[in-house]
């Protein structure tokens, strides 16, 4: 959730009532229909439109993935997170039913990078965080 | 074959979404009606200005044209961008008109608004300039030669001649202007274009766009028919009505 840089807005429930902007059709705009029933939600075809509005002032807060709002704060600048909401979200990979050589080739290619520290090292570059335990004991197969 | 007809006709669907799209539609009316209102007044005083004679008044003749030709030359997306974009930032002018919550409609609404009337003024301007241009020239010296002066040729002679040949074109501008509320869409205003696109973004089903596009059809059909029925009766009108010929 981002907020404009000295907003007094601290957490989810500051932001309900007020005008928020998020991407169009992802999960953060789900999480703002579901929570902030009732703020004024504006979706942005991109993540970055939205965070131009933030800065703007058209709206008051954000709510988008952790990663792109990480971002904003470092490169846009102007703008803070006032609140990590865990969604327990997980990514996925997806391809078209049928290519089962497809599968199996990222499935091996992601337990390589899992096993020999690769994961955890771009990771880390990109996050400055450990990556979660869940991940290396998660079982890795898939339908 | 069907799966064209499931993915794109899929009436069922329609239905369900129906009060959805229909109330994001009323939204594109609503831009439509505002703009429309605001562009064909702002564009009869372009056209007016631009006519103005003389030497005394050619920087308000240039001052218009400049203002016509750039809008005219400008995508309107672009321009919405521009106006979106920019003008929360000009802290010089008040909160409330910088970021206009005006009449319970929301700012990227009056940003569409504006945008549009900016541009299709700029159209419209040269519609009421070909309907005056279209009226002969003898038209005015023939007024002046019966006494009138200037004024008075144009508001009895040339004004009602010029004004039958303007709602052809100008309804044209109207339909285009309809169909461009849809831009406004990507300042994130919930208009048809981008309910139809959310429904279709979560239902994997594109029949929303097609619901949208027929409501359009349902505006914008009888306006273009009606296009044609004037330009036919205003041809019978020439060829049968121009008994006032300058030798």
């Amino acid at each position: 959730m981002l907020v404009k840089e000295g907003s007094d807005i601290k957490s989810l429930e500051d932001l309900d009532g007020k005008t928020v902007a998020v991407q169009q059709g992802t999960t953060g705009q789900e999480l703002a229909k579901e929570e902030l029933g009732g703020s004024e939600i504006r979706p942005f075809p991109e993540g970055p439109d939205a965070v131009n509005a933030l800065k703007a002032g058209t709206v008051e807060g954000v709510i988008i993935d952790a990663p792109v709002a990480q971002n904003a704060v470092e490169k846009s600048g102007g703008v803070e997170i006032a609140e990590k909401v865990p969604t327990e979200e997980e990514y996925g990979i997806a391809v078209a039913q049928g290519e089962t050589e497809l599968l199996e080739e990222i499935n091996k290619g992601l337990e390589e990078v899992l096993d020999d520290g690769t994961y955890k090292k771009i990771y880390e570059k990109w996050f400055k965080l450990e990556p979660p335990k869940a991940i290396f004991s998660a079982s890795h197969e898939a339908e | 074959m069907s799966e064209f007809f499931n993915q794109y006709f899929d009436f069922d669907f329609m239905g369900e979404h129906f009060d959805e799209v229909f109330d994001a539609f009323l939204k594109n009316l609503l831009i439509f009606v505002v703009a429309a209102a605001f562009a064909l007044f702002l564009g009869l005083i372009l056209a007016l200005i631009r006519q103005l004679p003389g030497k005394k008044f050619a920087p308000l003749r240039f001052l218009t044209i400049a203002y016509i030709d750039v809008f005219r030359a400008i995508p309107i997306l672009i321009v919405i961008l521009l106006i979106s974009g920019g003008i929360p930032y000009l802290e010089f002018i008040p909160k409330d008109i910088r970021i206009p919550h005006w009449f319970g409609q929301p700012d990227p609404y009056w940003y569409g608004v504006l945008g549009l009337t900016l541009v299709y003024s700029a159209y419209m301007a040269e519609v009421y300039r070909a309907g005056i241009e279209a009226v002969p020239g003898g038209q005015v010296e023939a007024a002046r030669s019966l006494g009138m002066s200037h004024g008075q040729a144009l508001r009895h002679v040339v004004v009602p001649q010029a004004v039958t040949k303007i709602p052809a074109p100008m309804l044209n501008e109207l339909i285009s202007l309809l169909k461009d509320t849809t831009l406004v869409s990507v300042v994130a205003f919930g208009e048809a274009a981008l309910i139809a696109r959310e429904i279709q973004a979560e239902t994997f089903n594109a029949s929303a766009y097609v619901l949208a596009g027929i409501m359009f059809l349902v505006i914008t059909l009888p306006m273009a028919r009606l296009v044609d029925k004037l330009i036919k009766r205003n041809q019978g009108r020439i060829t049968r009505g121009s008994h006032i010929e300058v030798a």
